[in-house]
């Protein structure tokens, strides 16, 4: 492989935003044909930004400076036009639902492969061609944002798929994923290395991906290094102790939420089927299903805003819920006025917001800054502290805290949920890190619409948490 | 509730055979209709057309497979009328300067009527209709504008339902006017990325084929002419 051309250099990149600091800072790496090669880093290290300034995008649209030379095929990009380089080089981004602009799947599929071939017999065999490769004819007449997010990544892919490139760039494909889309998304990259398209996977959440990589690349202070060796000598048996937590919780097993035949319907389907649930103060419950097996439904059930179409609920807990888009949680221009407002709308006082404030300085968020312009774990530690501290008997309902986030930030908040007293469910549709503290949790599997109580299998994905930071800090 | 009222900006995939100016033609006719009955000094087209309007509008809603979810979107549309005739209610019972209960009754149908009426446009007319449309017209960029915010309404729609969940019990019910600010955030940071998408994977222009005329639109145009006649009578 390395005795041809690479297909894509990088020369001493350096990439930054408009006014800001230098994100890429003399990064130097060639990706070659048919190689699948995964990025990883941590929250804020530049992935994004890094699939932006080889598209030529961050310059562009995003206003940032580039220095050094990006070089595809032996031709500078930039003096490549879009409509040339997007043909043979494909992002698939991160959110999968900003990428379509037809309301109906089948539609925006048909649209931009119209834009690529004039002749509407070879758009249809294309259609064809890309919709059975994916497995998607069943999606089809499907409006895009009733996908779930497994099935809106693999439209994408899809989409992707149609000019044929040579190069596709996937942001965190793994986001929003459930375990059964995972295995999914590995199938299909297995595919796509099948027939020698040359991949850059930039991912969090790398473990499902270390195996089918053939180079594993760390970004870090703003340049590349091959960590390759390192991570793929993870050991297995390291990886599966469980790791202790000290809670506070006291047993006294008093019932807070108790849900008794509950049933729920969507226009005639059926969406749960029987839920019988029980939540001790103090429980941590998880509930752990695929994408839209109706996990956000039951939360907004049990949180009170949807009426269950049969069945009852027993509450004793102030509700409290944290939703996937957190950034949905917050309405305020700073933290400090957003511990204010809940303070003062809950009828709390002004100590309430002054402790407050104190535990959040202790966490390490400025409470100067803006809610919206946290990193995505930042903003999941401030809604979970807000939350936890405005009501003695609380209930957080969480849902997906986890995705969007390494595995390190993961680890923390979810050890951070297991040491207070506070009563939590919390939806997610990976077990990769619960497994590891699974004698703290109940966990349930939602399915079909059922409940049934988990049960660990020894080949639940562990992670080995010191591993981990020492190699994003560099130590190794 | 909130998923019931993104449909009514959606267009329905049914294919009703009816040709693009007919389609438009008739919820134009609708809503000037619904005008008009309002100044025509005739008790009963007064109180019978927004019925008939409404009701005609409940036909093509029917018709098209979306009656269910735009009565369950609508349902939040309604609270608001309620709202409106609860007040003007009062008012009649202060003996404060208020319509009479037939005007408030008749008010809140014509209001309904033009709501859903208006919402017909987008479900009628499909955005490729509206993107050759406006192609045509020398729009194109205006076009693509177009599809992108109808495409978008329902992923707004879905994360405003979120909000809602999220700030009623944050706020024990209270500012709920708020779940407009992280709203705006997303819009703003999801522009760019919308703009992306456009240069990373474009669109034809529109070739759908804008019919102005199909056998079947003839029952449109005598539905409409019956609905004018007494119109112009009185």
């Amino acid at each position: 492989m390395r005795n041809q051309q690479p297909l894509l250099e990088l020369r001493d990149v350096w990439f930054r935003y408009k006014d800001g600091e230098w994100i890429l800072r003399g990064v130097k790496e060639s990706f070659y044909e048919g190689e699948t090669v995964l990025i990883i880093g941590e929250a804020g290290s530049g992935k994004t930004t890094l699939a932006r300034a080889v598209t030529g995008l961050g310059e562009t649209l995003y206003g940032g400076e580039l220095k050094g030379e990006i070089v595809y095929r032996g031709r500078d990009i930039k003096e490549l036009d879009f409509s040339e380089l997007f043909k043979e080089i494909r992002v698939v981004g991160q959110n999968p639902y900003n990428y379509f602009i037809e309301p109906l799947l089948r539609e925006d599929l048909m649209s931009h492969i119209r834009y690529l071939v004039d002749d509407e017999k070879k758009a249809e065999k294309i259609f064809n061609k890309i919709v059975d490769m994916t497995r998607l004819r069943k999606l089809i007449n499907r409006y895009f944002y009733e996908l779930s997010g497994g099935e809106a990544r693999r439209a994408l892919i899809a989409k992707a798929l149609a000019s044929d490139p040579v190069l596709i760039i996937f942001d965190e494909p793994l986001m929003w994923l459930d375990d059964d889309s995972t295995k999914d998304f590995l199938m299909n990259i297995v595919f796509l290395k099948e027939l020698r398209k040359t991949l850059i996977i930039l991912e969090h959440r790398f473990r499902p991906l270390i195996n089918i990589s053939d180079r594993v690349l760390l970004l870090r202070d703003g340049v590349l290094k091959d960590v390759t060796s390192k991570i793929k000598s993870i050991s297995r048996e390291k990886m599966s102790k469980e790791d202790p937590v000290v809670t506070k919780r006291s047993f006294d097993n008093k019932v807070i939420l108790k849900t008794i035949d509950l049933w729920h319907r969507y226009d005639h389907n059926i969406i749960l089927r029987n839920i019988n649930l029980s939540v001790d103060k103090g429980d941590v419950v998880m509930i752990y299903g695929p994408n839209g097996s109706g996990k956000t439904t039951l939360l907004k059930i049990l949180a009170g805003y949807l009426k269950p179409w049969r069945g009852r609920i027993y509450r004793d807990a102030d509700m409290m819920y944290i939703p996937q888009n957190i950034s949905l949680f917050y309405t305020e221009e700073s933290v400090k006025k957003e511990v204010q407002e809940i303070c003062r709308t809950r009828g709390l006082g002004e100590r309430c917001a002054k402790d407050l404030l104190k535990k959040i300085v202790d966490i390490g968020i400025d409470v100067n800054l803006s809610p919206f312009d946290l990193s995505y774990g930042q903003q999941v530690k401030l809604a979970i502290e807000i939350s936890r501290n405005v009501s003695d008997n609380i209930m957080l309902l969480i849902d997906e805290p986890f995705s969007g986030l390494t595995y390190v930030d993961r680890i923390e908040i979810l050890k951070d949920l297991l040491t207070d007293d506070k009563t939590k469910i919390i939806a997610t549709a990976n077990l990769d890190i619960i497994s590891r503290y699974r004698s703290h949790t109940k966990i349930y599997m939602l399915r079909e619409g059922s409940l049934y109580e988990y049960i660990h299998s020894e080949a639940d994905e562990n992670i080995d948490l010191e591993f981990l930071k020492s190699l994003y800090r560099g130590s190794l | 509730m909130i998923r019931g009222l993104s449909y009514l900006f959606l267009f329905s995939d049914k294919r009703l055979g009816y040709s693009v100016l007919s389609r438009i033609i008739l919820i134009l006719s609708l809503l000037i209709i619904l005008i008009l009955s309002r100044s025509v000094h005739n008790f009963y087209i007064y109180i019978s057309y927004p019925i008939i309007i409404l009701a005609s509008e409940f036909v093509i809603l029917t018709i098209i497979g979306r009656l269910r979810k735009v009565l369950s979107g609508i349902f939040m549309i309604a609270i608001f009328i309620l709202i409106g005739i609860i007040i003007q209610l009062i008012n009649v019972f202060l003996r404060l300067p208020a319509p009479g209960l037939t005007e408030i009754i008749i008010g809140s149908f014509r209001l309904t009527a033009f709501f859903i009426g208006f919402t017909l446009i987008f479900q009628l007319i499909n955005v490729r209709e509206w993107r050759s449309i406006l192609s045509r017209l020398g729009l194109t960029e205006h076009a693509q504008t177009i599809t992108m915010v109808l495409a978008q309404i329902p992923v707004i729609l879905t994360y405003f339902s979120e909000a809602l969940v999220t700030l009623r019990l944050k706020y024990k019910g209270r500012k709920i006017f708020s779940a407009i600010t992280p709203l705006i955030y997303y819009t703003a940071q999801n522009s760019r990325n919308i703009i992306e998408t456009y240069i990373m994977y474009p669109m034809k222009e529109s070739r759908e084929n804008i019919n102005l005329f199909n056998k079947k639109d003839l029952l449109i145009y005598i539905y409409i002419i019956s609905l004018i006649t007494p119109l112009t009578i009185s």
